[in-house]
């Protein structure tokens, strides 16, 4: 599942998006960097936001995300720090809640998941910031996610669950129907585990570069 | 729709002690509209206006559950909550609206044989008597559409 920026033009909150146009691919991982306030977050609400106003078009498999949102949110796993979960809840109670939602949700593959992660069975709100990341990557595997969507996912992240991590994501692509765009301000990270790379300042694409040559 | 029935299903499963004690207050506040509904209209306006207030309050404790949680003593929107998942805003409103429509087509007919039986009983049976239940059943109706709008985004 790969996704398409073309033009995408918006205003919000007195912060502009402006003529952001690039591709994240299938099979790849593609990073988005930038300063705080690049508008890296704003970018992922006008994918995962019904009520979001841009200009320009926003292409899942060359299809328009608009008119076609409901089915492609199936496929699309968002992690994110911000709360959209039930935090008075633990992760099986949202997941009870939650699941009809999805066409396919695999509730065994997300319990395997949030065993193998150590996540504890408390409320989401008594969730460290990583178990809470842990969570939702389990979330996004059980109704299996064809376009993983990352904002700064990996800050507060413990070394040993990072390599976890990436390994899992390495994986995913490996199928190469997957694609992953993520968020990061951690240089290394992008040295080492990404393919692409797209930088943003003050709401503008400034570079889209392959990561290989850096790796070697 | 369906999936946002079978959420609304589990949610109500899961909250079901809050829901109780919003069906419970709205027994109370319906029960009471409804005997002050047994006067006649126009027989008495603080009575009027009472049993107005009183079903505006019964229809907020049935659709206020179905609209809002509570996060850190905080009230929010369970559609923002929802904002991420695959279902639509005219889902959730559809849903919601079906709730309302019961809920008015329900008391507009228990008001109207009410308003009848008062009537009769006062024998002061008018048009009045007919068309007012249907008319307050309509602006109930009205004020729940709006104030699911209302509490979508807040």
């Amino acid at each position: 599942m790969y996704i398409e920026f073309s033009h995408v033009t918006t205003h919000c909150k007195g912060f502009s998006l402006k003529d952001i146009s690039f591709l994240v691919p299938e099979g790849f991982i593609t990073g988005l960097v930038g300063e705080n306030g690049a508008g890296k977050t704003t970018l992922f609400h006008q994918i995962m936001d019904e009520n979001a106003r841009y200009s320009g078009e926003i292409y899942i498999n060359g299809v328009p995300l608009r008119e076609h949102r409901q089915e492609f949110m199936q496929e699309i796993g968002f992690i994110s720090q911000e709360q959209k979960f039930f935090k008075n809840y633990t992760p099986m109670q949202n997941v009870d809640l939650l699941k009809g939602f999805y066409d396919k949700f695999n509730c065994d593959l997300f319990c395997s998941k949030l065993e193998e992660y150590h996540v504890p069975g408390r409320n989401l709100s008594g969730l460290s910031r990583g178990e809470f990341i842990k969570f939702q990557m389990a979330f996004a595997l059980a109704h299996e996610s064809k376009l993983f969507l990352m904002d700064e996912v990996t800050a507060g992240m413990d070394s040993v669950f990072k390599k976890e991590f990436f390994k899992e994501l390495h994986r995913l692509i490996a199928g190469e129907d997957t694609a992953v765009f993520m968020s990061t301000h951690i240089e290394e990270e992008v040295i080492r585990h990404m393919d692409y790379v797209v930088g943003l300042s003050r709401g503008k694409a400034e570079y889209r570069k392959e990561t290989e040559k850096w790796k070697r | 729709m369906e999936a946002v029935r079978k959420f609304d299903a589990e949610w109500k499963k899961q909250n079901a002690w809050e829901f109780l004690m919003r069906r419970v207050c709205l027994v109370l506040f319906y029960s009471i509209g409804s005997c002050l509904m047994l006067l006649p209209f126009g027989s008495s306006a603080w009575a009027l206006v009472s049993s107005v207030m009183l079903f505006l309050g019964a229809m907020h404790f049935y659709i206020a559950p179905y609209m809002r949680c509570v996060e850190n003593g905080k009230s929010v929107s369970l559609y923002v909550k929802l904002k991420w998942m695959p279902v639509s805003k005219r889902e959730f409103l559809a849903v919601r609206r079906g709730y309302l429509r019961k809920f008015c087509v329900g008391t507009g007919v228990f008001l109207w044989i009410l308003q009848q039986i008062g009537a009769c009983l006062a024998r002061t049976w008018g048009a009045e008597n007919a068309l007012f239940p249907l008319a307050f059943t309509a602006a109930l109706y009205l004020v729940g559409i709006f104030d699911i709008n209302r509490k979508l985004f807040q």
